[in-house]
């Protein structure tokens, strides 16, 4: 593969995202006149694209399931809800309720009285079986005696009981618990935390670069 | 006579760095160092000058399913999470997912193994399709290329997302499912529903509230930063191979400083106590 300093579709391309993202990124360290003009426009523009991106989404989403409702797949039934709900929450957002404002976000009656009475109550109930899922997750991990998972069943069993009044009454409970939360806790999750902010500096670097092309065919 | 002008903008430069706060100094060295960490590394890998990785055990179940998915001919699933492109917090990781799974569809590509690739953005959506293209494009089977195996199961919501991977999973068998992104605790409804139609699953994030719930229900978990590295070892290509020499190195000089700074605090706290007098403790 030639080097992209030799291939000039390469390069503008580079240079166009590299540019644009530097002024991004300085614009978001302090507001500097010549360039927050620049930033807020490359961002609106970002957000226009997001918007068209969204509309691709729909159109693949409306296609695959028209897909299986025309060749009578076993889940055609539920392909219609599906079709039904989103045209009717898209009606009700483009051409509102008669007798109401216009809504002009997604938290405005009437799209947000759609969620709450549909969405938000669904969405509770399935996390309400999240219980039951781990439950069987735990059986099964101690079935198949995963000496990862026993541990963090182990450890879980014991955060549990430390928090029955029984337990908890106990001295040296609390500061025991304590002391794992602030030590042995919050270490192990800062040190997953800076190697998350590593991973991401360095791939955000190499994409201002030009190392990393992405959105370029390989 | 020549070295007064060179002298006084020498002069100029001093004091006006010496105006600039010692953090946004600081700042500027921790990021002039990355870009050298960046160049050095870049040029290491493009001489094949590496050195040899420790064995990631997580990335042993997908291999096996690349190997077994093109006898089978059942579909290996791939997603980069419910993530956002457009949300920081997520970014990294959606894209540390879909470079993961690109490099996985370019295998199956030649290999001939289906793939069904799920997303939870738009923005993400739109570019596993075109790697998916772009794979059988340069696997010179391009008539194999069918969009409707990317599909989009939510948009910025991962309880629907993980709704929709469930009702994935029922109707097909997979050969595996390899999930790396942004994940939360929702996520076991899926994972769990995986699980019991014994689909091996390669799962990774860096939540720290979903990844117990990950090794409940699959032995092969990627921990936080292993994420950002799954490329690197899924192919032979310099470009990934770089990112992680130079995170390498990043964690390497943290580690150090992290290291340096307990030491030099113990000393502080114990230079009381020593009978004589450390000449770098003196203020």
């Amino acid at each position: 593969m030639r080097s992209f300093l030799q291939d000039p579709k390469r390069l503008l391309a580079t240079i166009i995202a590299g540019g644009v993202g530097l002024v991004v990124f300085v614009d978001s360290l302090g507001s500097i006149p010549l360039i927050s003009p620049v930033a807020t426009l490359l961002v609106t523009w970002t957000a226009t694209l997001l918007g068209l991106a969204l509309l691709i989404g729909l159109g693949s989403v409306i296609g695959t399931h028209f897909q299986h409702v025309a060749s009578r797949e076993p889940t055609w039934g539920y392909s219609v809800v599906l079709l039904f709900a989103m045209f009717t929450v898209i009606a009700l957002g483009i051409f509102g309720v008669p007798g109401q404002a216009f809504p002009v976000s997604l938290s405005e009656e009437p799209l947000r009285l759609s969620f709450r009475l549909i969405y938000e109550p669904l969405a509770s109930s399935l996390l309400a079986l999240m219980a039951f899922f781990s439950l069987s997750a735990i059986l099964r991990a101690i079935q198949q005696r995963r000496a990862e998972a026993i541990c963090i069943i182990l450890v879980a069993l014991g955060v549990l009981l430390a928090q029955t009044p029984l337990v908890a009454g106990l001295a040296g409970v609390d500061a025991a618990v304590g002391s794992f939360k602030d030590y042995v806790v919050l270490a192990g999750a800062r040190s997953i935390l800076l190697g998350t902010a590593l991973g991401t500096m360095v791939a955000s670097l190499r994409l201002l670069l030009g190392f990393d092309q992405p959105y370029l065919d390989r | 006579m020549a070295l007064r002008p060179a002298m006084e903008k020498f002069s100029t430069l001093f004091a006006t760095l010496y105006l600039i706060p010692a953090q946004a100094i600081l700042g500027l060295l921790i990021i002039f160092m990355m870009i050298g960490f960046t160049w050095l590394h870049h040029a290491q890998a493009l001489h094949g000058n590496l050195p040899k990785f420790r064995p990631l055990p997580a990335l042993d179940t997908l291999r096996a399913a690349l190997r077994r998915g093109a006898e089978t001919g059942r579909a290996i699933h791939l997603s980069p999470g419910a993530g956002s492109i457009g949300q920081p917090p997520a970014m990294a990781q959606t894209m540390a997912g879909i470079l993961a799974a690109a490099r996985v569809i370019e295998e199956t590509a030649l290999k001939g193994t289906p793939v069904l690739v799920t997303s939870g953005d738009a923005v993400a959506h739109l570019a596993l399709k075109g790697a998916l293209r772009q794979a059988y494009q340069h696997a010179g089977q391009a008539q194999d290329y069918a969009p409707a195996s990317v599909r989009l199961l939510a948009l910025e919501a991962p309880t629907a997302y993980a709704m929709g991977l469930m009702t994935t999973y029922s109707p097909q068998r997979f050969e595996a499912s390899q999930i790396i992104g942004p994940l939360g605790p929702e996520f076991i409804l899926a994972g769990e529903e995986a699980a019991q139609y014994s689909i091996p699953q390669l799962v990774g994030t860096t939540s720290v509230s979903a990844l117990p719930l990950l090794f409940l229900v699959s032995p092969s978990v990627l921990i936080g930063e292993e994420i950002f590295a799954t490329e690197a070892y899924l192919t032979a290509s310099s470009t990934p191979q770089a990112r992680l020499l130079t995170q390498d190195a990043l964690r390497l000089t943290l580690s150090l400083l992290v290291v340096g700074g307990l030491l030099f605090q113990s000393l502080v706290a114990l230079q009381p106590m020593l009978p004589f007098t450390l000449p770098f403790l003196v203020p």
